[in-house]
């Protein structure tokens, strides 16, 4: 399957062998502003992404080209495990959803994806909370849109990433931690994809997974664990044209 | 009973964080040809709690602004402070706190007083970063 949009984490080309390579294959790279941890390359020219809010951990950018839907892309490396406790991790998350609010009712548009290095599991504080990153792990649970916690109404995200943990299709995450504390866990999957539930219905639940080679390049060592990087990338596929044609297909990779 | 407030009190003369950064994005206007602006605005009771030990009464974030490529908004920085403005407490951004040597575990510090301010506030404006994400709004204005 050949990308259309590729996002990296932590990605640094300052000699711009990646875009040479890229352009290629016809990939343009979207312009930084603030955040400079996120790389962004596409098939689709950089006029159709415009940037809207950002930190240094977050890019918000919509997407809006006339032949697909548009889309609010919320492009992440949010703070390591090592240097944030649960609550910053929340606290975080309730920020970046603050923000991720704030432009959809400015845009009027609640079709959100979020990508990247959450540095958070699919059942982390800030990825299921009221108020954060409130995600589902069910779909159809999801569609109901939103819930009232204490009073307060708190809208949903699907989010598919569930589907990566355990070792079904191998490997059993994005990233390998061997951690000495007595709660351990060592397979993480840190790097994600979460919808909101009016446009998960255009995901390809099929599609998601982690990749462990690209071309003839193999992302694992002789023990199955990260190499190159130390995590894993994810790939997905969302049908996002306005037309129900073959030819509208997004495919969304990213690498963190 | 007898009055036992003083006889007047007078207004408090000491600039904060919050004025200090306000008349600094009236003066980005001008330098910018009103391209690129900032703004100051204040945080919610949730991110008051959290970006503060104990809970300050006034909290702040810093953006600059792209006027002309749809509102963008760049946070610079949150800050915080009680009704006495000093001390206040700051959190950067993390490439800009790598760039002032501020601890980057936390990208926090604080200040004491408003010629501490001054000061911080003049490295934090004078920083590559901020030179850096200023220069691309510009770029990407045109």
């Amino acid at each position: 399957m050949e990308a259309n949009i590729l996002i990296l984490a932590e990605h640094d080309d300052k000699d711009g062998q990646l875009l040479h390579a890229l352009s290629a294959r016809h990939f343009f790279s979207v312009p930084q502003i603030g955040c400079r941890r996120i790389s962004v390359f596409s098939q689709f020219e950089p006029k159709y992404f415009t940037h809207r809010r950002e930190t240094d951990r977050y890019s918000i950018m919509e997407f809006r080209n006339p032949e697909f839907e548009t889309v609010l892309f919320g492009l992440v490396h949010l703070s390591s495990k090592l240097y944030s406790t649960d609550t910053d991790q929340l606290m975080e998350a309730s920020h970046f959803i603050e923000d991720i609010e704030a432009m959809e009712q400015q845009l009027g548009n609640k079709n959100t994806i979020l990508i990247g290095d959450f540095n958070m599991d699919p059942f982390d504080l800030g990825m299921t909370t009221a108020g954060a990153i409130q995600c589902l792990s069910c779909l159809e649970s999801a569609k109901a849109g939103s819930r009232k916690a204490k009073g307060r109404e708190h809208s949903f995200f699907y989010n598919p990433s569930w589907n990566l943990l355990g070792d079904r299709s191998r490997p059993a995450g994005t990233y390998f931690y061997r951690d000495p504390h007595h709660r351990v866990i060592y397979w993480h999957v840190l790097d994600q994809v979460v919808l909101r539930p009016g446009i998960a219905t255009r995901f390809d639940k099929q599609s998601l997974r982690i990749l462990t080679e690209i071309g003839d390049v193999n992302l694992l060592d002789e023990r199955g664990k990260p190499a190159i990087s130390d995590h894993l990338p994810i790939c997905f596929s969302i049908d996002l044209a306005i037309q129900q044609t073959n030819t509208g297909t997004a495919n969304e990779e990213l690498v963190a | 009973m007898k009055n036992l407030w003083p006889e007047q009190f007078e207004e408090s003369t000491t600039d904060s964080l919050n004025t200090m950064l306000e008349e600094q994005a009236k003066l980005l206007i001008t330098i910018t040809k009103g391209i690129v602006s900032a703004e100051v605005i204040e945080l919610g009771e949730m991110s008051k709690l959290h970006e503060a030990s104990g809970s300050p009464d006034f909290a702040y974030r810093f953006n600059l602004v792209g006027k002309f490529i749809n509102d963008y908004k760049f946070q610079v920085m949150i800050f915080w402070h009680d009704i006495t403005f000093y001390p206040a407490g700051v959190k950067f951004d993390g490439q800009l706190a790598k760039e002032l040597q501020i601890d980057q575990t936390k990208n926090r510090a604080s200040v004491s007083n408003a010629l501490e301010a001054e000061v911080l506030v003049t490295r934090v404006l004078g920083s590559e970063r901020v030179r850096s994400v200023v220069g691309s709004i510009l770029r990407l204005s045109k």
